[in-house]
């Protein structure tokens, strides 16, 4: 634990832009390759896990040339990483957002000479990425072509599997919305690493299953958040609808009226839902004292500055 | 004190390990401690740098009650995830030395989570702590504390927790512990009503079922930490 004051917390919920997707690979039905999905009000949706937004984080902070401890392999037979050296969140941009957790005794030991700590929480908690729209059981076709022996290739040969190979792939037209948030008190100690964290969130790419074969594109298109001193969001964090919208923004008001719900200076709202709001809309949040901007990317600046206050932005490599 | 809790998603695992992690349907009286706490700013744990978090001695007693409002729309999915571990045995033992002490074998299990979860507790505590509560809550305490309270996951995070008024406790299936010859019931679960971390074979686990109540029945009221602990 750090200092003792009462400090803020920033709840942000982000939508995505639509498009078709196939994330998923980890499983597969015989030769259906599937999209992971949730059961909400009785229709499915697909779902992204945070840690495989994590890990587009992570490779989006490499190439903001934060110092990173842990980077992936590509050449074992499984999903494989590799560490530098221990864990150490005073020195890895990664290792402090992200934790870690050594449990091997001998390397406890290890850590406890050398002044690291074998486990801490990652500070970045982000929830899983749901689809807006409902899955609506498309699957797509594909045949997996036989690498044929041939008199060229006779001397350098290999082969997977021993015959030509039918795919379904499940697929599904949507964009997906996630909530993450951050503690300030969590993350004052490192300022210039949070900053480039929410620079990364705001170009997130690569979010990817399926070996990284489909491109689809993270980045925020509408962005509703919370700066509060309160320890919970106090509204619905998957709160964009199937259209774009967010019908709790109509909880806003200002802050010195008796029947204010939530108090509107606490919140910051970018994008699409911006860009699309009518006049009268955005007067009345205006009048609520809600931070407004038609650029995800100018939101995340001024929310790092005001939570972080005066940090000087990261350099891309 | 009635609090009303509501997260999109949530998972509390019983003790588990294999290819499957269910999710019991609420979180055990120990889980829902540790939440008050942290919500109170007071510390639970020894020492956060120790291969084992160890819980303190010292902490405050409370009665709690847990249940799940009638009107909970609550559903399970499975999902399945890519699980970084120890192996058992020598696989993957050259990989190692590539992870410094950190997990370096990955196995895919499958994981149940409990969507659009509704919670409903009732605390019985003195009004110093329950005014910690609450001011925990509402960002006013000037305490040292960390992160922020989650479902069971710490990616979990709860969209609501509300103080409610005693008059507008929804009508809920309050988990009661069972007695001995207890006829068979519907919903049944084990919940962990107390954690030894340093000797497991002294965590205390007792089997719930609910009771659907108005308010919480005289034995859905438990004293943590148990006057044994």
């Amino acid at each position: 634990m750090t200092e003792s004051k009462t400090n803020l917390n920033l709840f942000v919920c982000v939508l995505t832009y639509p498009a078709p997707t196939g994330n998923y690979r980890g499983e597969s039905e015989e030769n259906r390759t599937i999209l992971q999905k949730i059961i909400k009000q009785g229709q499915k949706y697909a779902v992204i896990s945070p840690e495989s937004m994590r890990n587009a984080l992570r490779e989006t902070l490499i190439l903001l040339n934060q110092p990173n401890n842990r980077t992936r392999i590509h050449d074992e037979d499984q999903l494989a990483v590799e560490f530098k050296e221990y864990p150490n969140a005073q020195k890895y941009a990664d290792d402090f957002l992200f934790g870690y957790m050594v449990a091997q005794t001998n390397d406890v030991k290890k850590m406890r000479e050398l002044n690291l700590s074998p486990k801490r929480d990652s500070i970045f908690r982000c929830n899983l990425a749901v689809a807006l729209s409902p899955y609506k059981y498309d699957a797509i076709f594909h045949q997996s072509p036989l690498n044929a022996k041939t008199k060229n290739n006779e001397k350098t040969y290999w082969k997977n599997a021993s015959t030509s190979a039918l795919l379904h792939r499940e697929v599904t037209h949507t964009a997906f919305q996630y909530p993450f948030a951050l503690s300030q008190r969590d993350c004052l100690e490192k300022p210039e690493w949070i900053r480039a964290l929410l620079q990364a969130i705001a170009q997130l790419n690569g979010v990817a299953g399926g070996h990284a074969r489909a491109y689809y594109e993270f980045a925020p298109r509408s962005v509703v958040a919370r700066l509060t001193p309160k320890l919970v969001a106090g509204y619905k964090t998957y709160g964009f609808e199937e259209d774009g919208s967010f019908p709790e923004l109509n909880r806003l008001g200002k802050r010195d009226l008796d029947d204010c719900d939530l108090p509107g200076d606490e919140f910051w709202i970018g994008g699409e839902i911006v860009r699309q709001m009518d006049e009268n809309e955005l007067l009345n949040l205006t009048e609520a004292g809600v931070h407004l901007f038609k650029n995800p990317d100018q939101l995340f600046d001024a929310i790092a500055d005001e939570f972080l206050g005066g940090v000087k932005n990261v350099s891309a490599a | 004190m009635f609090l009303l809790l509501k997260a999109p998603f949530a998972s509390f695992r019983p003790f588990q390990s294999g290819s499957y992690r269910s999710t019991t349907p609420v979180p055990s009286p120990s889980a829902v401690y540790g939440i008050l706490l942290n919500l109170a700013g007071i510390e639970q744990r020894t020492a956060t740098d120790q291969p084992i978090t160890l819980i303190r001695d010292d902490l405050p007693e409370m009665e709690i009650a847990i249940g799940i409002p009638n009107d909970s729309h609550s559903e399970t999915s499975i999902l399945s995830q890519q699980l970084h571990n120890y192996p058992v045995g020598a696989s993957g033992k050259e990989l190692a030395k590539k992870t410094y002490g950190n997990k370096y074998w990955i196995a895919p299990v499958r994981r149940e989570v409990l969507v659009e979860f509704s919670l409903i507790i009732g605390v019985k505590a003195g009004q110093e702590l329950c005014d910690r509560i609450i001011k925990g809550l509402n960002g006013e305490l000037d305490e040292p504390r960390y992160g922020l309270a989650f479902a069971g996951d710490n990616n979990f995070l709860f969209d609501e927790i509300k103080v409610i008024p005693d008059k507008n406790i929804p009508f809920a299936k309050w988990y009661c512990p069972i007695k001995d010859n207890t006829p068979p019931s519907r919903g049944i679960c084990r919940l962990t009503t107390w954690i030894d971390r340093a000797d497991n074979t002294n965590t205390k686990i007792q089997v719930f079922a609910p009771l659907f109540s108005n308010s919480p029945p005289e034995n859905a009221w438990l004293n943590l930490p148990p006057s044994n602990a």
